[in-house]
């Protein structure tokens, strides 16, 4: 195998194993011996945290091992990102996330975040307790192509109607996806959100369906 | 079968004897009850007795067979030093995690249940409603157990890390939060209340694997269970996500009552463990109990009943009953369990 190619596997398994140090070393080698750092994310880091995604979605890995390897993938990144020109970075789309007002449980909307950005979305992350005239401003202003919201409370969950209904009333022409404990299909149906995902991985999809990926 | 009292058949369905019909239990109305009555969280604590009157008034509506006297179950997590924010419907929010690094967990002292504020406004209420509806009713309080209180205190992403980064920190911080708890069961069986239910929503199935739960939460929670067991208590257990691949571990727990999440099949629990506890549930609280209508929840109860044959059965949502929830919605469990089975 080539050394590129290996580099490409190590940083993979780096990430698979949440082992931040490999995760370290190996980008510090890429830099040095000059391979490209943005091909050693997409080829290496967010193949890895696609991994991690498709074991947690058939609960073979739980929080703990996503956020180990999100860690691995991120202090890799913070090595190669300063050797990356500005203009090779492709985005796949652009999202807004937080947890909707009166709630604080943001794990899950956490989650989701890291494995957009692995798979090379760009995200906005608003935090929690989001009040709805926040995720309307950031979403016109920013042009976003998703806004996602999440609830882990059954009575912040009634706070997602007003957040659609302020999209629509300002003509802010984005894709709305919800998540969290208490939220249904059958829920964002009713609300008229364009999508529903039951956990992170299956989050990561829906956005990639709903963006034509 | 002549007719029972509510305690009566609540008791005999733990002990997986015969009962007149199946009981229902919430099993946690407290902040639905004082938002159904407009009574602000922070206003119940300072008055204990609105608090109490709450939960007569819909427990006379619902006719509960048990109900939850304490409802503040992180009330551990101020008294230890963290900032929460009480709001005005609905359980405190921790705001801040103290346990920055073993240094100063090192320094921790453990707090004195009879000085919280809040473990002592819960008393106050669990008192008044033991006497008013305490020989009739089956009365419990509810507190967290230590794996969840350990991610309040640490915070739940850096306990996540914790696990495998340093277990025996998180060990250290278990047996910690575990002393606590002990302490606080002890002070709060000392009212004389049935039973405690002990809610462990961090270990949920969603957040963490079968061989974590059995490392950092099942034994923990049973030394705590013990303490009030010990004090002739019975011990209700509540655990959040879907643990169908765990039930076999939450089992050894031995707690007398696990009361499911709604994401877990009943029928699935009543043939793993249904043997070895009884079970408490299972109707959905968001997608029937909030949202949906009193006929929507009239069938999933039926069909919860159906499911166990209301043996070693007590009816009841599969979490909180969210504030908000329509009470026509509740009130149809006391319809539920008279029709035959």
């Amino acid at each position: 195998m080539e050394e590129k190619e290996k580099i490409f596997e190590t940083l993979k398994s780096a990430v698979v194993s949440g082992d931040h140090e490999l995760a370290i070393k190996t980008a510090k080698r890429a830099i040095e011996i000059g391979i490209d750092a943005y091909v050693c994310i997409m080829e290496g880091l967010s193949p890895g945290m696609q991994v991690v995604s498709d074991k947690y979605e058939k609960r073979e890995v739980f929080v703990p091992q996503i956020l180990r390897s999100a860690r691995a993938m991120n202090m890799a990144v913070d090595i190669l990102k300063p050797h990356i020109p500005v203009s090779s970075v492709r985005t796949n789309g652009k999202i807004v996330l937080g947890v909707v007002a009166g709630d604080i449980h943001d794990i899950g909307k956490n989650l989701v975040k890291l494995l957009c950005e692995a798979a090379g979305f760009d995200v906005i992350d608003l935090g929690k307790d989001v009040p709805v005239e926040k995720f309307v401003e950031t979403a016109k202003e920013e042009a976003t192509d998703i806004v996602g919201m999440s609830a882990l409370m059954t009575t912040s969950m009634i706070g997602m109607p007003d957040i659609i209904k302020s999209l629509k009333e300002q003509n802010v022409n984005c894709k709305v996806i919800i998540g969290g404990g208490p939220v249904s299909q059958s829920y964002a149906d009713s609300i008229g959100a364009d999508g529903y995902a039951a956990d992170a991985a299956k989050a990561v999809k829906l956005v990639g369906k709903l963006l034509g990926g | 079968m002549e007719k029972m009292s509510s305690k009566e058949r609540f008791i005999a369905a733990i002990e997986k004897e015969g009962v007149d019909r199946i009981p229902t239990g919430p099993p946690f109305q407290g902040y639905w009850a004082l938002d159904y009555l407009k009574l602000n969280v922070g206003k119940s604590i300072e008055n204990p007795k609105l608090a109490a009157l709450a939960q007569i008034d819909v427990t006379n509506k619902c006719e509960f067979d048990g109900l939850e006297t304490m409802w503040d179950w992180l009330a551990p997590v101020e008294a230890l030093g963290c900032q929460v924010n009480i709001p005005d419907v609905g359980g405190p929010n921790t705001m801040t995690h103290i346990i920055s690094g073993p240094d100063v967990l090192d320094k921790m002292e453990q707090p004195d249940p009879e000085k919280d504020y809040r473990a002592k406004s819960a008393m106050q209420t669990t008192k008044i409603l033991m006497e008013k509806i305490g020989k009739e009713k089956f009365l419990y309080m509810t507190l967290v157990c230590p794996f969840t209180l350990v991610g309040e205190l640490r915070g739940v992403e850096n306990l996540m890390l914790d696990l495998y980064d340093d277990p025996k920190f998180v060990k250290d911080m278990l047996s910690f939060s575990t002393e606590t708890l002990k302490n606080y069961s002890e002070y709060l069986m000392s009212s004389g209340v049935d039973g405690i239910i002990l809610c462990d929503p961090t270990a949920s199935g969603d957040l963490i694997s079968k061989e974590d739960f059995d490392k950092f939460s099942q034994s923990y929670t049973k030394d705590v269970a013990k303490v009030v067991r010990d004090q002739d208590g019975y011990v209700l257990l509540h655990i959040c996500g879907n643990t169908s691949d765990r039930l076999e571990s939450i089992a050894d727990i031995r707690a007398d009552v696990f009361s499911l999440d709604f994401l877990v099949d009943l029928e699935h629990a009543k043939n793993t463990i249904g043997n070895k506890q009884t079970l408490l549930g299972n109707v959905n609280p968001a997608e029937t109990l909030f949202n949906g209508t009193p006929k929507d929840t009239l069938e999933e109860s039926k069909s919860c009943i159906r499911k166990t044959g209301g043996i070693g059965h007590i009816l009841g949502a599969g979490c909180d009953i969210a504030p908000g929830t329509p009470i026509e919605n509740i009130e149809v469990w006391k319809k539920a369990v008279q029709l035959p089975l």
